[in-house]
């Protein structure tokens, strides 16, 4: 153990350990992973290509190839720099099939090349057939990076405005708060000034005044910025291209069946219909449910805090009352009883 | 169970697509019966009955009055079977430790086993527990459970002795355990200290003792599905049928419903707990019953309105009168009856106080103008008196 720390710390060619010189740094080079450090890379290497140090390997390696060791695995960092490689070719991505199928072949493809190439499996004929890929389709490779690029600047570009908008909305919210205390402020003085100006009328009902007056503007000024804010977002959001893709899509998701383990899908296709439970008790037409106690519940901000909706409660009541009123015993456990008999000696359950 | 149905249709499936075969086990006649295996038909649809059948209760616990009244009887024959075999051991025993005159005796045909004891016969039996389903709720009151709680220890009492016979365990102890178990299992909580120590002559272990027991004859199914649910959403169903869009009836509103509601509630606390509807009816059946014999009127027309189909609504409404009338068909006997019954079966679960009291009685026969008892039986008589021969009153609740 303490040999190999000891080996993991220290430059093989130079022998320098990081205990002496502890801001020294390893570097490898991806044609044989050999790890060197830097000031030996800088020796060597800074006159030309150069066989590599280690005995008996030989490889000429170049300077500007040198990198540094991101992962601990030599392993693994052959095969990110191999997958890099690969993908930087292949680099098609689900648009550009027509079906999920020839995408997933495709990206089997992908795997199979990076396997073979990583694992040392018929690695001539794996690199000359990715050299022929590469060639043939060089047009296309670049049209799709063109692509990506532009993709990823209008992301960029979308977060951009994201940020802006919060920036935007914070600043009016500033400045609407600097305006109302400012106004709270002269209302005080305008009510001061009545006060002084008329000793003999009820001050209650003037400081009553004033403050329904302080309230009356602070919810108008609630209800401007919702608006304010409102708009904002609204802007953004027919200007996002990404949004707008992504809200249909989850739409298309909600209305198919969710999974279930019951071989089969659950019969979405209830006995009964929900009624509205809107908060709305004006709202009679349409019906609610009546339960003044579960309803009471409602209202209660611990229970709502927590998870739990009046919908959920008369949902499960009404699944219950349904859970078996067709199962009718008798007649099902008789057949089952007669089956058995037929059948014989089976494996009991 | 369905043996050959559940095999092919699980290989059926297998054949469809691989693995999920953990939840096969289920009975899915209706969904998974009528696709053929070569073609492939539309994905089969779980409505929620199918839900039920999956569900133990269903499984394990439910079943025809016919095959109740013969698990009833096979029970009944193990116990009785089970007492014989303890009487004879008893008596080999008396037989090994005693002298030559009560061996003597003992080997008489009066001391036969078969007619010395007298258990009580099959209805005895049912009604004896049913006074102890009776009780069990009184002591669910007095600990102020929930009502949940009691019909859970109800249930629980009721299925054990579906597999055991009261002639193997007193209904009294297992009683406290079924009723602790419920506690657990339904998450009313109560430490076994304060639990016990409330109860006559009871200690911790007594209870604990038996948990496992009950728990095996059980089959470690502890989820019972009660009416009281879907009695709620029967409820507010009756609701969106028969109010609205518009009333149906002209003397129905929210507070009849409500009225309606309270009133079967009580009717299943009164009838459902105790009876053995739970083993023969599904629970939306059970509560429909309830409804339907508190307010025949009212629930006869949303039956009407909620199945349009008269075929369905006539199996229906016929499976509620069946359930009505066994939910009614309860005899709670009175204290003396139950006494009586106790004293019976307190010789079958203690054969050696049978044996020294019809010693006592041959020998109080044999020797009644004598003045002074027999050598042989002076010793027998010394330690009936010690230890009182008529049983504690067991009814001391």
């Amino acid at each position: 153990m303490i040999e190999d720390d000891r080996s993991k710390d220290m430059c093989p060619i130079c022998k320098t350990d990081r205990y002496l010189s502890p801001n020294m740094v390893f570097l490898i080079n991806p044609e044989c992973y050999h790890k060197i450090c830097e000031s030996c890379v800088d020796r060597i290497f800074s006159l030309g290509p150069a066989p590599c140090p280690y005995p008996k390997c030989g490889k000429i390696l170049r300077k500007n190839k040198f990198k540094r060791q991101v992962f601990d695995d030599l392993v693994i960092e052959r095969e990110i720099d191999i997958r890099k490689r690969v993908n930087s070719i292949y680099n098609k991505t689900e648009e550009d099939f027509e079906s999920l199928e020839s995408f997933n072949s495709y990206l089997e493809d992908v795997e199979n090349i990076v396997f073979n190439l990583t694992n040392n499996v018929d690695v001539e004929q794996t690199t000359k057939d990715l050299n022929k890929y590469e060639e043939e389709h060089k047009i296309e490779i670049l049209e799709k990076n063109m692509r990506e690029s532009q993709k990823n600047a209008d992301f960029v570009k979308y977060q951009e405005s994201i940020a802006q908008l919060k920036h935007e909305k914070m600043r009016i919210q500033q400045q609407m708060e600097l305006e109302d205390l400012e106004y709270q402020r002269q209302q005080k003085q305008v009510l001061l000034d009545k006060l002084a100006s008329n000793p003999g009328g009820s001050s209650e009902e003037l400081i009553a005044q004033s403050n329904s007056n302080i309230l009356k503007r602070s919810s108008l000024r609630k209800r401007q910025f919702q608006q304010l804010t409102n708009q904002l977002d609204q802007r953004i959001q027919t200007s996002n291209p990404f949004k707008r893709g992504r809200s249909s899509e989850s739409d298309e998701v909600g209305s198919s069946t969710p999974f279930t383990p019951f071989k089969g899908d659950r019969d979405l296709n209830k006995r009964y219909t929900l009624l509205d439970t809107g908060k709305t008790d004006a709202d009679v037409s349409t019906g609610t449910y009546h339960d003044p106690y579960v309803s009471g519940l409602a209202k209660n901000k611990e229970f709502l805090g927590a998870g739990w909706r009046l919908e959920l409660v008369f949902e499960r009541a009404l699944d219950e009352a349904f859970m078996g009123m067709g199962c009718f015993i008798d007649k099902e456990k008789e057949l089952k009883a007669e089956v058995k008999l037929e059948g014989g000696d089976g494996i009991s359950v | 169970m369905a043996v050959i149905k559940q095999e092919t249709t699980s290989e059926k499936l297998r054949g469809e697509r691989n693995g999920s075969d953990t939840f096969s086990k289920g009975s899915t006649e209706d969904t998974s019966d009528q696709s053929k295996p070569d073609t492939p038909a539309p994905k089969p649809y779980v409505s929620n009955d199918d839900l039920y059948r999956r569900s133990s209760q269903y499984k394990l616990w439910s079943y025809t009055s016919a095959t109740l009244l013969q698990i009833r009887q096979d029970v009944y024959k193990e116990g009785v079977k089970l007492a014989k075999e303890r009487l004879s051991e008893t008596k080999q025993n008396l037989i090994r430790d005693s002298t030559p005159e009560v061996v003597e005796l003992l080997k008489s045909h009066e001391f036969s086993v078969d007619s010395l004891l007298d258990p009580p016969n099959l209805t005895e039996e049912n009604k004896f527990l049913t006074y102890y389903s009776k009780i069990l709720l009184n002591t669910g009151d007095f600990f102020r459970m929930p009502t949940q709680v009691k019909a859970t220890a109800a249930s629980f009492f009721k299925k054990f002795y579906l597999i055991n016979s009261a002639l193997e365990y007193h209904p009294k102890s297992v009683l406290y355990t079924c009723l602790f178990l419920a506690a657990k299992s339904e998450n009313y909580f109560m430490s076994i200290e304060s639990f016990a120590s409330k109860l006559p002559n009871t200690e911790p272990k007594d209870v604990l003792d038996l948990e496992f027991i009950v728990l095996k004859s059980l089959k470690f199914t502890l989820l019972v599905h009660h009416p009281f649910r879907p009695l709620y959403g029967l409820f507010l169903d009756t609701q969106a049928v028969l109010l609205y869009p518009s009333p149906m009836m002209y003397d129905v509103n929210v507070d009849t419903l409500g009225g309606l509601y309270d009133k079967a509630k009580k009717w299943l606390v009164d009838y459902a707990i105790i009876s053995d509807v739970e083993l023969l009816f599904t629970p939306p059946q059970i509560a429909l019953a309830a409804m339907y014999d508190t307010d025949k009127r009212i629930t006869d027309k949303y039956l009407k309105r909620k199945f349009s189909d008269t075929n369905e609504y006539d199996q229906l409404v016929h499976t509620i009168v069946k359930c009505i009338r066994k939910a009614k068909d309860v005899e709670i006997p009175s204290k003396d009856e139950s006494k009586l019954i106790d004293k019976k079966l307190f010789f079958v679960l203690h054969p050696e106080r049978l044996l020294k009291k019809k010693t006592k009685q041959v020998n109080n026969a044999a020797a009644p103008t004598d003045a002074i008892p027999q050598p042989t039986s002076s010793n027998e008589n010394s330690t009936a008196v010690a230890t009182p021969v008529t049983p504690a009153a067991p009814l001391s609740i």
